[in-house]
């Protein structure tokens, strides 16, 4: 799984690394470290993926499985 | 159930949306507002109100758009009534390019990281503030403790006495009260500008690092390669005194409006602690404060609707977060809700600065008074709860406990 963070709509909430810590992480200014990034997502972190893009009040963050399939 | 006021719908429409007449600043029973709103946004997703001449959007999609679309929709003006306010905020009234470098300098201060750094005073004023009621087995929760420690957390945040925390409570007070515009309104908002004038002055003939010193990294911050003047200061310091205090002392309000009048909810908190950050989601989700507005800067086509360039458009919060195409069960407060991605603090590049504070000082503030007073109910019927209109707020929230 894959984890795309859309620079444009993330604002800084901070819900995605509040929620998903052992996945993602804040920067100085409170945006998450990989805005604008496309990150892998370990197996066993599949479900902090989801939670984080099911919080972000921006619709900012998508998921895509491994067979290129948006996800969530 | 509360029953819609009768003026509210007029009967008229403009471009196919209903027209209704609603005066949002008056005090009212709680809750009466949101059910009012939330009546509206079953029935159509677009108004316009007469009263104040404004758009009012009522779901949580059009809003979000609202929120992204900077360029269409921009912060000219944010209070819908007024689209055209004789004096510009910094950096509510700015919007991008140049917003952002406003924001860069002052997220720094309002990051996580600097919050991080104040959290054991917060804990620390939040004790004391409980000090001075526990004894008492009774207390105004919105005068004795949630308009109470935030300020003083908020002075500490930008390096101020914690010790000057009564003037701004009065002064912040008096200045809501008054809706920006009685005498004592005016002369309070004069009083807390005079008070940075002298702060501005001061770091100007003796700078500190302003590594340390928050007034000094403003005077020493640079907007186009330009420092920013004393006037540009003394604007920020003003508006993050009035968007700052107010709203954190009402959401903590009504958190414990809903956990003095819901006994499993409360004990779920005092037992389970750890539910208390999901918990302030839900009460941020289900209690939005706050309604302002975008002004068009062109004229669109809006989910059908024609909007003109001047106009302004309402986003109404408060019935928004309730919206069911965007929650589950809206209407019930869940403090385990798993999606809850609400938009209480906004959204876009205006996405409120202080949330990450207001977030820790809410979470302060429930783990510090559960851990000393984990029994406690309203003290009032809750139809006497008296909420105050425009930026929603508790007049008061009256606590009792055995001692």
């Amino acid at each position: 799984m894959r984890l795309v963070v859309d620079a444009e709509k993330c604002s800084g909430h901070g819900r995605c690394y509040s929620v998903a810590p052992h996945l993602l992480d804040s920067d100085d200014e409170g945006f998450v470290t990989v805005r604008g990034e496309t990150i892998d997502v370990p197996p066993s972190l599949r479900t902090d993926a989801r939670l984080a893009a099911e919080s972000c009040p921006e619709e900012a963050i998508s998921l895509t499985d491994d067979d290129g399939r948006t996800d969530g | 159930m509360m029953s819609a006021e009768p003026d509210v719908l007029t009967g008229e429409s403009r471009s196919g949306c209903p027209v209704i007449h609603l005066d949002t600043v008056r005090d009212r029973p709680v809750g009466e507002w949101s059910a009012d709103l939330d009546r509206l946004r079953e029935a159509s997703p677009i108004y316009w109100n007469e009263h104040g001449g404004y758009w009012v959007l009522t779901r949580a999609s059009m809003v979000r758009e609202v929120f992204q679309n900077a360029t269409v929709f921009t912060n000219d003006s944010i209070t819908p009534g007024d689209p055209d306010p004789a004096y510009k905020w910094i950096p509510s009234n700015i919007n991008p390019p140049t917003h952002v470098q406003y924001r860069q300098i002052l997220n720094r201060a309002f990051g996580p990281a600097a919050v991080r750094r104040v959290e054991p005073n917060a804990r620390k004023y939040c004790s004391m503030a409980i000090d001075e009621v526990v004894d008492n087995g009774r207390c105004d929760y919105v005068a004795e403790i949630g308009g109470v420690f935030p300020t003083r957390v908020f002075l500490e945040l930008v390096d101020l006495p914690w010790q000057d925390a009564p003037l701004f409570v009065d002064w912040t007070e008096t200045i809501f009260d008054g809706f920006f515009s009685s005498p004592e309104a005016l002369t309070a908002v004069g009083e807390v500008n005079q008070y940075f004038v002298e702060l501005i002055a001061d770091r100007r003939r003796t700078p500190r690092d302003p590594e340390l010193d928050f007034a000094t990294h403003l005077l020493t911050a640079t907007v186009d390669g330009e420092p920013m003047s004393d006037d540009d200061v003394l604007n920020i310091f003003n508006q993050l005194v009035l968007a700052g205090l107010d709203t954190v002392k009402s959401a903590l309000s009504y958190s414990f409006l809903h956990l003095s009048t819901n006994e499993t909810d409360r004990r779920r908190i005092v037992d389970e602690p750890a539910i208390i950050p999901s918990a302030i989601e839900e009460f941020l989700r289900a209690y939005p404060l706050v309604m302002e507005g975008r002004k068009l800067s062109q004229d669109i086509d809006f989910h059908g609707v024609p909007m003109r360039a001047g106009e302004m458009v309402m986003l109404a919060l408060p019935t928004v977060m309730h919206d069911p195409d965007q929650f589950e069960r809206p209407d019930v407060v869940l403090i385990d809700r798993e999606k809850n991605n609400h938009l209480s603090f906004g959204g876009g590049p205006h996405r409120c600065l202080g949330s990450h504070l207001a977030r820790m000082e809410m979470a302060v503030g429930l783990e510090e008074w559960h851990r000393r007073i984990p029994d406690y109910r309203l003290a009032c019927p809750v139809d006497e709860v008296v909420e105050r209109g425009g930026q929603l707020s508790l007049r008061s929230l009256p606590l009792v406990w055995n001692t």
